[in-house]
């Protein structure tokens, strides 16, 4: 598969003494689900936002499709990597629905009609279809956020960055937003996730980097991450319960990252025993 | 032991003025001295609003139709979801004296508690620095210290680390449990943050369309998994692998009660374990 976005030893920061990103390097190919995690001040969010040029390195690289960021405009990547904030209400600011979410599409300069297919669209993939004239304001969070990210699926970005999407949701909210990603990715968008919900990374990320101190410490499936205790410390996370309980019960063999393997694993045979 | 309840609401109704429903109805509830109480329900459930009705504050300060009758002991200390928006102080020092120097305190008192309840949050030597300086998790903790000055007998906390990342979030359930330990003070919290809730409450609560659907002690309060999943309440994953084992024969209900943490779970477990070796 061939890599969308691609850091080549990628420093960041302003201070010499103390930088942000040190020396990071990775690949992303198309159609990944990648989790970054790492704890606060680890350059998890830094590192997500050299990926859609928001940053540009001080020094080495971040190539987007093969382009280097440094030569494209911010409007250019926009349109390959979208951003949504942790916070929908930081990039929510139209009276309807349906402005907010052409806002992207009327920047690019598309025609009109192109502009209502893709707002309608982007409403629809989140369920929000026929809610265009509703007030985002005095919607729950959980609509907005989905909002926030119809906004940006009305560009058609390649690859859809989330900042810890969930936080704040109810579990119903949670589930329909990760529904959602799960959606998104089965059509084909690449997508990175900023999470430090290990539960959210067992059940739907096949990548996971690990940050810690502005370095790439771990890059792996979910498996090797939740199998590294130190590695998990120094992201200030805990393994998912069902793999604590695998490890606690010493269960033989790769152990269940989810409820539902879980399932498998018991019912399957006795093995495990 | 009969006690009396600190705070309880007998068949409260609340009708926010120009809301077309009402947020409570029928509520009663009692609150014991020392108890620890969580409070969940869905978006929209009403759950700040039984806060507020348990705090007097509403329907003191709001404008809508109150039925019912409140009783309470004692001082109410509250915390809300966001920290800033109870924040009026320029240092640390300025916000903790402020309903300090309200109720009269001499300067000399209001240092002295003010040094007390920093202490008490885990944030010693804080006074002067500005509040909005601070992490999330660290806002929370001082307006907690600010819930506390006044020594209220109960402290009620409206979904306080939803607006937190995970650290800040664990920080303010590290603080609630260890107030937990060491004071005497009934705590009420609503949450999302089940599992937290699980390894810490005595008791819980679910609230949906302004009514209280369970009020149960914790273990009972999570055996009834249809209906928290029926109103789309997070069952804490340990507890669904525990209903899984004891389906598929490898732990037996009838040998204790809901195991509520990993630790829990994994005791038992090691138990049956030690069972079967031994009849084999």
């Amino acid at each position: 598969m061939s890599s969308v976005i691609e850091l080549d030893d990628v420093w960041y920061g302003y201070d010499r003494e103390k930088p942000v990103l040190n020396g990071v390097s990775l690949q992303i190919r198309q159609g990944e689900f990648v989790a970054v995690i790492g704890g606060n001040g680890s350059g998890k969010t830094t590192l997500a936002k050299h990926c859609n040029g928001l940053y540009k390195p001080s020094k080495g690289s971040v190539k987007v499709n093969g382009c280097d960021t440094k030569t494209m405009s911010t409007a250019e990547l926009a349109r390959t990597v979208a951003y949504c904030y942790q916070n929908p209400d930081h990039q929510i600011f139209h009276s309807t629905i349906a402005a907010e979410v052409s806002f992207g599409p009327k920047n690019m300069g598309w025609p009109a009609e192109k502009i209502e297919q893709a707002v309608n669209e982007a409403l629809e993939a989140v369920g929000l279809g026929g809610m265009g004239e509703a007030e985002p304001y005095f919607s729950s969070k959980g609509t907005r956020q989905k909002i926030a990210v119809a906004s940006i699926l009305a560009m058609k970005p390649q690859v859809i960055v989330l900042d810890e999407p969930t936080t704040g949701l109810d579990y119903r909210g949670m589930l329909e937003m990760m529904e959602l990603v799960r959606r998104l990715h089965a059509a084909g968008h690449t997508i990175i996730v900023i999470t430090h919900d290990m539960r959210l990374v067992a059940e739907y990320a096949e990548r996971v980097l690990v940050m810690h101190r502005g370095s790439l410490v771990c890059d792996g499936d979910p498996q090797s991450v939740f199998a590294a205790p130190d590695i998990l410390a120094s992201a200030q996370v805990e393994a998912p319960a069902v793999y604590r309980f695998g490890e606690a019960a010493g269960m033989k063999g790769p152990l269940p990252l989810t409820l539902q393997q879980m399932t498998q694993k018991i019912a399957g045979g006795g093995q495990w025993r | 032991m009969i006690q009396e309840p600190l705070l309880q609401l007998q068949e409260v109704h609340w009708h926010y003025e120009d809301s077309p429903t009402p947020a409570l109805t029928d509520v009663s509830l009692c609150l014991y001295p020392g108890e620890v109480v969580g409070v969940v329900g869905p978006a929209a459930a009403g759950k700040t609003t039984l806060l507020l009705a348990l705090a007097g504050l509403i329907p003191a300060n709001y404008a809508g139709q109150f039925a019912g009758k409140r009783q309470a002991q004692g001082q109410q200390g509250v915390v809300f979801q966001d920290p800033e928006t109870q924040f009026i102080g320029l240092t640390i020092e300025e916000e903790l004296a402020f309903s300090l120097e309200n109720v009269g305190c001499s300067d000399e008192q209001i240092e002295q508690r003010i040094t007390e309840v920093l202490q008490l949050v885990g944030l010693p030597g804080f006074a002067d620095r500005s509040p909005f300086e601070l992490s999330g998790g660290e806002k929370q903790r001082v307006a907690i210290a600010s819930a506390l000055t006044n020594g209220p007998q109960a402290l009620l906390l409206d979904e306080p680390t939803s607006e937190l990342d995970p650290l800040g979030a664990r920080e303010v359930f590290a603080l609630l449990q260890r107030l937990k330990q060491e004071s005497q003070m009934t705590i009420v919290v609503s949450s999302h943050a089940t599992e937290e809730l699980a390894a810490f409450c005595d008791r819980l609560v679910l609230l949906a369309k302004g009514q209280i659907v369970l009020n149960l002690p914790v273990r009972d309060f999570f055996a009834q998994t249809d209906v928290l999943d029926q109103h789309g309440i997070f069952v804490p994953d340990v507890i669904r692998l525990y209903q899984l084992l004891c389906r598929e024969g490898v732990l037996a209900e009838t040998a204790g009660p809901l195991p509520l943490t990993v630790e829990e779970l994994a005791a038992r477990y090691r138990e049956a374990q030690l069972v079967r070796e031994g009849s084999v």
